[in-house]
């Protein structure tokens, strides 16, 4: 059980809003509920004593006061070096956050006891390792593109990423990646081997599905890697990357080169990932990613073929293919949902 | 030992402290059955948030349809007919919205009922010039519709929007057409003096009228409403004007004493079972506290609700006000009412004032501390 100064408060508040919603529900009478309200007991039970005490507010003000004088302290002095931020030279800049990135290292170091406190300190440090590449750039005009900043970033980023045990730290490192990616793939011209179908889309899917797959094997051998929300959150990129290209790409009958339809790879992706998490690892919410993707892109596409016929027609009908689509889906998955549950 | 922070193992402890607590209520006498009743919709959040997307997709697009339906005849309609014909839609709208519905349909209906406020907003003020007959009576109808909507039935979103509908009225009433006058004349006026304290005093009179458990859930929506909307203005920022330095200033002195006055109103009611010394103590040190961020109302309000969050054993009420207080002072840079130099004065003069009062409030419970110990060892040696 988790213990911290205002637990009692805590306590008291949430049986409070669980018994105001059970009075609505229709389950205490008024007649019982005022019976609550009045009883005032002094033995510090939450369950009687329903308002912050004496030593409640005690707590409070003692936290409020040191936590919120720190802040605003700390607010102030950023205000302080941001009103004379042209004046400051750059070595006090860049060896602030130089400092900064020490103070982080050396307080993982230390709080290696404690994974929630040490993995605060690598993201902070993982953060302000990019901060101070952007402010060398800044400080310097180096002429290097953001997408090589980017890339730079998520290098320097690595060994915090490695130290730590979170997949919070993971889930930063594909965002970094995949916007270096992005970047790149808009700012240079790729050379001639790679074909013109493998746009920018397709490359920040790619590396996303193959993060995927290297999270969905990690989540296997390593017990803080299982957490669902990573492997989500990577796929819900790839799934939003292939489904904007469909849509990006064009009407539904327009063929790509070779003869293929612009949608291929976002259906076969799909399909791919409808009957990974459907049979080999059973997995509801990406599911629902896939049938979020589906509801997007037929409705855009459906909608864009009625505007060809009709500008209300596409109105009224892109309503339509929203409304029985999300029906369908939603009445599939509840029922699957029932079904793995039994 | 490490807690389990994971969504699921949240969840699995917070069902076992409900399980608890009714069983506690069972023994106590105060309910009839002994299991806790099982009130959690069966289809997970992830769907519902999907057919409520799409219920949000089909109204627009059907409102949009139904715009470009009207627009046809749009040139010969005057914008009072446009009006009616939105109030109607509201109007079966909510009424529809009194059944049991799934998802679904409550999605939708909300939205077309949002769609017929608009309409009405837009119908009787909005596309006008501005005058003042005009503002107060559009105003005075579209408050009084989104109240009718609001009591036809027990939606919660639907209801946030009538109250956020409703506090639109009350501004259309005070300041005529906001499109024409926001930052000139009696909409200034209005935005920055009247307005801020209205909507305060209103979500303060709201919340200190939900106290008792489970009092009037129904006003729960328009509380939030209220607070959310008195919160908006000083995020927008439009709190200064040269020719009103003087209302303003008195308005803004009010609203930062507001958390002083907002703790004293909280914790009278419970001086039984508080002290009486922090029921002094805490709106004191609020308003020793009060001209430092009286140029900055989003710091008054950020302590006003994480104050009333903490007085009226709400936490959600509670994380909204730690919440906002971030938000605010990220915004609070780029306002440029006063310079750097001086925010940074005034928030270091409150931080160091509030860490100064700590200091010696701990030296103090120390130095009590050292003398009880003092004392009872010199009662021990003499015994």
């Amino acid at each position: 059980m988790l213990h911290f100064p205002l637990q009692r408060w805590y306590t008291a508040a949430t049986q409070r809003s669980r018994i105001a919603d059970w009075t609505e529900a229709g389950h205490l009478t008024p007649a019982t509920r005022r019976a609550l309200n009045a009883r005032a007991g002094k033995d510090n039970d939450p369950f009687t004593d329903s308002w912050p005490t004496a030593p409640d507010w005690r707590a409070a003000l003692n936290i409020g006061l040191l936590w919120l004088g720190a802040l605003l302290t700390g607010v102030a002095i950023i205000h302080l070096i941001a009103a004379n931020w042209a004046r400051l030279g750059p070595l006090l800049k860049i060896g602030g956050l130089e400092v900064l990135i020490l103070v982080c290292a050396l307080a993982a170091h230390l709080l290696r006891s404690r994974p929630p406190a040490r993995n605060a300190a690598l993201l902070t440090g993982a953060l302000a390792t990019g901060a101070l590449l952007a402010l060398v750039g800044q400080t310097y005009q180096t002429g290097a593109d953001t997408a090589v900043l980017f890339g730079y970033w998520s290098l320097t980023m690595l060994p915090w990423v490695l130290a730590g045990t979170t997949p919070v730290l993971w889930m930063l490192w594909a965002t970094v990646l995949s916007f270096a990616t992005w970047l790149a793939f808009t700012t240079y011209t790729m050379p001639s081997f790679v074909p013109a179908a493998f746009d920018v889309f397709m490359a920040v899917a790619t590396l996303n599905l193959l993060l995927l797959a290297a999270w969905e094997w990690a989540g296997t051998r390593i017990s803080w890697m299982r957490d669902r929300i990573g492997p989500r959150y990577v796929a819900a990129l790839v799934i939003a990357m292939l489904s904007c290209r469909a849509v990006g790409l064009g009407s539904f009958w327009r063929m790509m080169h070779h003869g293929l339809p612009g949608w291929l790879a976002w259906a076969a992706v799909l399909v791919v990932l409808g009957y990974v998490y459907y049979r080999v690892r059973r997995d509801l919410m990406m599911l629902a990613l896939i049938a979020l993707s589906l509801l997007f892109v037929i409705t855009w596409m459906g909608m864009r073929e009625m505007f060809d016929q009709d500008f209300l027609f596409g109105l009224f009908g892109g309503a339509l293919l929203a409304v029985v689509q999300a029906a369908i889906y939603t009445s599939v998955l509840r029922k699957l949902g029932k079904r793995w549950q039994s | 030992m490490i807690p389990d922070i994971t969504l699921e193992g949240i969840r699995k402890a917070s069902h076992a402290r409900d399980m608890a607590l009714w069983q506690r209520l069972h023994a106590a006498g105060l309910v009839a059955q002994p299991t806790m009743p099982e009130a959690r919709n069966e289809t997970p959040w992830f769907l519902r948030a999907i057919t409520g997307v799409a219920a949000w997709v089909a109204g627009i697009l059907l409102l949009v349809a139904m715009g470009f339906l009207l627009f046809d005849n749009f040139s010969n309609m005057p914008e009072t007919g446009f009006a009616v014909i939105g109030a109607m839609g509201a109007l079966i709208a909510a009424a529809c919205l009194r059944a049991q519905l799934g998802t679904f349909a409550s999605q939708l209906l909300t939205s077309l009922s949002l769609a017929g406020q608009l309409m009405v907003a837009c119908g009787l003020v909005l596309f006008h010039d501005s005058s003042t007959e005009r503002g107060i009576a559009g105003g005075a109808a579209l408050a009084v519709l989104a109240l009718v909507l609001y009591l036809l039935n027990r939606v919660s979103l639907h209801r946030f929007i009538c109250g956020v509908a409703m506090a639109f009225g009350l501004y259309f009433m005070l300041s005529g057409n906001p499109l024409n006058n926001m930052f000139s004349g009696n909409g200034h006026a209005v935005v920055s003096v009247l307005l801020p304290l209205v909507l305060n005093c209103v979500a303060l009179g709201l919340w200190l009228a939900a106290r008792p458990v489970g009092a009037h859930p129904g006003l729960a929506p328009l509380t939030w409403a209220f607070t959310l909307c008195a919160t908006a203005l000083p995020l927008i920022g439009v709190y200064y004007d040269y020719e009103l330095v003087a209302l303003s200033s008195w308005a803004l002195l009010v609203i930062s004493a507001m958390p002083a006055l907002f703790a004293a109103l909280l914790m009278w009611p419970n001086r039984t079972s508080g002290s009486i010394a922090m029921m002094v103590a805490v709106p004191l040190v609020l308003l020793l506290l009060s001209p430092f961020w009286q140029r900055m109302p989003g710091i008054a309000m950020a302590v006003m609700w994480m104050i009333g969050g903490f007085a009226l054993a709400r936490p959600l009420l509670l994380a909204f006000g730690m919440a906002l207080l971030p938000v605010y002072l990220l915004r609070d840079i780029y306002l440029t009412d006063i310079s750097l130099l001086d925010k940074s004065i005034w928030l270091g003069g409150a931080g160091v004032l509030m860490l100064l009062m700590w200091g010696v409030w701990q030296a103090a419970i120390g130095h009590r501390t050292r003398q009880a110990v003092d004392a009872a060892a010199v009662k021990e040696s003499a015994s």
